[in-house]
């Protein structure tokens, strides 16, 4: 007996070509990654810097009135939200962990389980370009990366707002919301490009994961402040990545260097001997390089893989 | 007659210095296209190039009205491709994957959804299809292959070495729905195959590649030479005598796939006739039970085509037998 059946009907409506195709790449790709439920739990790291942010903002219905929160306790205390908070968020140690680590869980293995599971030849064969494929990747890194960076800072903006008494505040806050959304896009879009550039190289994914830690470990080594006064030299701070960041994300929320909240969180200027044009300028020039390597190394293999 | 689904136009494909495929013109109206060469002969990057996914270094090939090098997108939209590798995406289940090779290829959430369970049943795969691929078999996961290149509802359909791996069972029951396809449903087919037997029973048409140049192409009926000169032969009795006294005599005798005698004369030697067969069985005493002239089968026709020389740049690239019958 024939495997077919009559259930195969033609589809009525007119075909054009299909926009945005990335969109569906981004959904499945999210989708997969957090059927796997243990990979939510680096995302506690981003619990801590968000929690102490969260006291930040609700600082003036925890203390009695009439108290100076700036000075409680001998700890400096600072309530609302600033660009400062935005920024101490984050910049923090455990949350450019929380960064780092779904970089790698979410990125690492994108285009290199791609190759070896031969789906190059699928995407490709489908109404799709180079550049919907890069689009499909590069969203689902960020989207998984925006519920520990974009989101929590969202909410922290909106939090403030909604506890707050002042009438004005949705104005005076709202030129923030896009310096948030600015910064918390700057502070990961350069790792998830450059991840799936290695993703794109390396022939595993254990090789992805080892060839991205490197990269960012060894930039940050070489552009430790140590390392420069050994050698007397300041430009060899720009070579941490990290730092180049931070300093850019510094400049984007505004931030006027000021006490730490809860002598926590620090929000003293990063690379203070530079302005934030030469830092800015090795952020791009790492993601230029980063999109450089996929697009040569993916349209290498789709050529050879003929 | 109907406007050409597939034309290739004097079709260059180079990889650096290596040319795979050279200067291919071909013009296919519909139906089902054997496309036949061995390893490395420039079978998939014809497809490549047809899909829009290689740039040609000359010449243009045609999709359904669309030059695939300046429209691929619009060509990909309508035309639906079985790559030869095991491919799928890790992770997804039956369901999931075809879905998503329709959400790909530009259908809405709903019709991609819908269209997945319809595919999946046509291949035979309704009751694996919350599986996930990962652990289907092999026959299975080229179902599944052939389901994510139908999902979009493609009129023009490209197959790249469908059945291979693939049990006598499995491969039977794939070939009947590629047929039911093509017969049925209104979709031209490319079967890109060096299995010779699945090309003879699907397709009308067939294109012989050999080191990226045309060998032959056309209706396969009209490319098979009608008498191949040689004899299918039974004998009542013994076998042996005949055979001897035919060797004797010159002439080749094989056994072919449907085990029957062939007698075929050595080259050079004078045309066989059926006068002289009898002579010679005579001689041997044995008694002739059916004398049939041979006709050529398509692994004949690919023999053939392979020592022909090769085509060239044909300006009207019509059914042309490669050499005259004999």
């Amino acid at each position: 007996m024939p495997i077919y059946d009559q259930s195969y009907r033609h589809i009525d409506s007119v075909k054009q070509p299909p926009r945005f195709v990335w969109l569906a790449m981004i959904g499945v790709g999210v989708r997969l990654f957090f059927r796997d439920k243990r990979r939510l739990f680096p995302g506690v790291l981003s619990l801590i810097p968000f929690a102490v942010g969260l006291i930040g903002v609700l600082l003036p219905f925890l203390l009695p009135q009439g108290v100076n929160t700036n000075e409680f306790g001998g700890l400096a205390l600072k309530s609302g939200v600033d660009g400062s908070t935005i920024y101490s968020f984050l910049t923090f140690h455990t949350e450019w962990l929380a960064i780092f680590l779904y970089a790698l869980l979410a990125g690492a293995g994108l285009v290199t389980n791609d190759l070896k599971a031969n789906a190059l030849e699928l995407y490709f064969s489908r109404p799709l370009t180079l550049t919907d494929y890069y689009l499909g990747k590069l969203g689902t890194v960020l989207w998984v990366m925006s519920f520990f960076t974009l989101w929590p800072s969202v909410l922290l903006w909106v939090l403030d707002l909604s506890v707050s008494s002042a009438p004005d505040r949705l104005w005076t806050q709202l030129p923030l919301l896009p310096r948030i959304v600015a910064a918390a896009s700057l502070a990961t879009l350069p790792y998830a490009m450059l991840v799936l550039a290695v993703s794109a190289v390396a022939r595993s994914q254990r090789l992805a994961v080892v060839g991205f830690a490197a990269i960012v470990g060894v930039t940050q080594i070489l552009g430790n402040d140590d390392f420069a006064a050994m050698f007397e030299n300041d430009a060899l701070q720009l070579i941490a990545l990290r730092d180049c960041i931070d300093r850019v994300v510094f400049e984007v929320l505004g931030v006027v260097p000021t006490g730490s909240t809860f002598g926590i969180l620090d929000t003293s200027e990063p690379l203070s001997a530079f302005g934030w044009t030469a830092p800015a300028v090795v952020v791009v020039g790492w993601m230029l390089l980063s999109l450089l390597v996929f697009y040569r190394r993916v349209r290498a293999i789709e050529i050879v893989a003929t | 007659m109907s406007e050409p689904v597939l034309i290739a136009d004097s079709l260059t494909v180079r990889y650096g210095k290596r040319v795979a495929v050279d200067r291919l013109s071909v013009s296919f109206s519909g139906g089902c296209l054997g496309l036949l060469g061995q390893n490395g002969a420039g079978k998939s990057s014809f497809l490549r190039a047809a899909l829009g996914l290689v740039k040609p270094a000359s010449g243009r090939a045609v999709l359904l009205g669309l030059e695939a090098a300046r429209e691929g997108k619009r060509v990909r939209r309508n035309v639906g491709y079985m790559p030869e590798r095991e491919c799928h995406i890790p992770g997804l289940t039956g369901v999931e994957f075809v879905s998503y090779c329709g959400r790909l290829a530009g259908l809405s959430v709903a019709d991609a959804r819908r269209r997945s369970h319809e595919m999946l049943a046509y291949v035979g795969l309704r009751d694996e299809r919350y599986r996930k691929v990962d652990d289907y078999s092999r026959g299975m996961k080229q179902r599944a292959k052939l389901a994510a290149a139908l999902v979009h509802d493609p009129a023009l359909l490209f197959l790249d070495e469908p059945t291979n791996g693939l049990d006598p069972r499995s491969r039977r029951e794939f070939l009947a729905t590629v047929q039911d396809l093509t017969r049925n449903k209104n979709i031209h087919v490319v079967l890109s195959s060096h299995l010779l037997q699945d090309v003879e029973s699907v397709a009308n048409d067939v294109l012989v590649l050999d080191r990226g140049q045309v060998r032959a192409s056309g209706p396969i009926q009209s490319l098979l030479a009608r008498d191949a000169g040689g004899f299918a032969i039974k004998v009542a009795g013994e076998w042996e005598p005949f055979q001897r006294v035919l060797e004797q005599a010159g002439h080749l005798v094989h056994r072919d796939a449907r085990h029957q005698w062939i007698v075929r004369p050595a080259s050079g030697a004078a045309p066989l006739s059926v006068p002289a067969l009898f002579a010679l069985a005579r001689s041997s005493r044995t008694l002739l039970r059916e004398v049939v002239p041979e006709e050529e089968t398509l692994e004949d026709l690919f023999m053939r085509a392979l020592s022909a020389p090769a085509a060239g740049t044909p300006a009207a690239p019509s059914p042309t037998p490669v050499a005259e019958p004999r």
